[in-house]
């Protein structure tokens, strides 16, 4: 096998290349010294990266954020109607009568039924129960658990946090 | 179990294995905990849903029960170490940051003593011993473990002859295919390692998420007192499995019950969970329609097995590596 792109070896490295690549890789790369220098310059350069300081957001980002995406209640529009209706007298009336309106119907209807929320379970929350059980079987070896990282995947926090 | 028990159970049980080829002492080796200290390197290959992964391991122990296992990624870094000082079990994933600290996994699930549990693998399972190989330059004695029942070897393990360690164990479906290959490459005996290796501190900025304790196992009335729901156990299961307990999972604030059997060897999970209950099929699975009691029902083929679901009132998934006639006969069997 001839060696191959650094794309390639990238995403070996990175565990993105096809299930094909990864075996040829896996083969090819341990004998070739080549290669082998390659993917320790990407190790390297993987772990200089995330040694890298994480830039920090300015401290009222989030206080900008909420401010702009901020929704007034509907009383305090309602009250702001009302009262730039008091400035036109018959502004005001059909305000104050639409009030009463909304207030008259809005009593008037029935509580809404008692809704039974649905309950969504994982099925990987109920395998990893299963799968918990089997391992405490005398003949299974604690080796062949799947990393939590599989669970991760799939959504759950992990294995381990699902009971 | 004394080995003499042991031995008395397979002849009673009629099992093909002479009473002088020593399995039944070697398959009770198997089963003890190691009493040397080793160090190596191990590869696991799974075979889950049609895809084979292999996975590098280092691991560690040190009697009676100080372990360290390190998985390696592509470039030979460990990605995630499991460590155990016996008292408390850590797993720190380094890829995502995250440490999981809990106890050590035991024999926390079942109703059975240890004792009970071989007994029940003995009735269930032959052993006969194969002729000697070796497993990482280790001469290794060979023992394979089929079903009583008949149908195909579900287990071989490679013992070493001094050490008494499982170096080899290859695993297979029920219909034959290999599931599971754990392997020494190389093993180290006596190296007792530093306690350090038995250590764990979180580092710096790692999410610290503490393992829940194991579910309790309980009894059908006491589980019936924990839940709204009344339990509706399977009244049929396959030949050779028993039921061992129930436990409570919980789930947002509900109440899963799982009902579990055992055969010694392979285990068989049932999920009652409440009517409202509806299970969200895994990321770019598809569930495939059956028909469960006449009824609506759907079967998920995962690595792990194959969760057949349905509604009787409340809402029902069966696990487990049956064949799927004997999951629908479990599923029918269970009150309406």
């Amino acid at each position: 096998m001839s060696c191959p792109s650094f794309e390639t070896l990238s995403a070996y490295a990175d565990r993105e290349a096809s299930p094909a690549e990864t075996a040829l890789l896996a083969a090819h790369a341990p004998a070739c010294p080549a290669c082998s220098r390659m993917l320790a310059l990407i190790a390297a350069e993987r772990r200089s990266l995330s040694a890298l300081p994480v830039p920090s957001m300015p401290p009222d980002l989030t206080a900008s954020l909420l401010a702009l995406t901020a929704r007034r209640p509907w009383w305090e529009t309602l009250l702001s109607e009302l009262r730039a209706g008091f400035a036109q007298p018959t502004g005001a009336v059909a305000a104050a009568a639409l009030a009463v309106v909304a207030v008259l119907v809005w009593g008037r209807r029935e509580p809404p039924p008692a809704a039974v929320a649905e309950l969504e379970v994982p099925v990987e929350v109920l395998m990893a129960a299963h799968r918990r059980y089997a391992l405490s079987m005398p003949l299974t070896p604690p080796e062949s658990a799947p990393p939590p990282a599989q669970l991760q995947v799939a959504g759950l926090a992990a294995e381990r946090d699902v009971y | 179990m004394s080995t003499e028990l042991l031995l008395a159970a397979l002849v009673l049980a009629g099992a093909p294995v002479r009473a002088d080829d020593g399995a039944t002492a070697l398959l009770e080796e198997a089963l003890e905990p190691p009493a040397t200290a080793y160090e190596g390197e191990l590869s696991v290959m799974t075979a889950r849903g049609g895809r084979r992964e292999t996975r590098h391991l280092l691991v560690r122990f040190s009697p009676p029960d100080l372990y360290r296992r390190e998985t390696l990624d592509a470039l030979g870094t460990a990605e995630l170490v499991v460590v155990s000082d016996g008292k408390t079990e850590w797993v720190h994933d380094r890829r995502s940051g995250t440490v999981w600290q809990g106890l050590p996994p035991g024999r926390e699930h079942g109703l059975s003593d240890p004792d009970e549990e071989r007994a029940l693998l003995a009735d269930n399972y032959a052993v006969r011993v194969l002729p000697d190989a070796a497993v990482a330059g280790r001469p290794c004695r060979v023992l394979e473990v089929a079903p009583r029942r008949g149908g195909p070897v579900v287990l071989r393990l490679w013992i070493d002859a001094v050490e008494g360690l499982v170096l080899q164990r290859e695993a297979y479906e029920p219909d034959g295919t290999e599931s599971l290959l754990v392997r020494f490459e190389r093993v180290a005996y006596g190296a007792k390692g530093r306690a350090a290796d038995f250590r764990f501190r979180p580092p710096a900025g790692a999410r610290v998420v503490k393992s829940r304790p194991a579910p309790e196992a309980l009894e059908l009335e006491e589980a019936a007192k924990a839940t709204d729901m009344k339990p509706r156990l399977a009244a049929w299961v396959p030949p050779g499995y028993v039921f061992e307990s129930v436990s409570l999972l919980p789930y947002k604030g509900a109440t899963i019950l799982h009902y579990r059997w055992s055969d010694g060897v392979d285990v068989l999970s049932l999920f009652q969970a409440p009517a409202r209950a509806r299970v969200r099929p895994p990321t770019g699975g598809r569930p495939r329609k059956e028909t469960v009691a006449g009824g609506p029902g759907a079967l998920t083929v995962l690595p792990d097995g194959k969760a057949l679901e349905w509604s009787a009132g409340d809402r029902f998934v069966l696990v487990g590596r049956l064949g799927l006639e004997s999951l629908r006969r479990v599923a029918e069997s269970v009150p309406r």
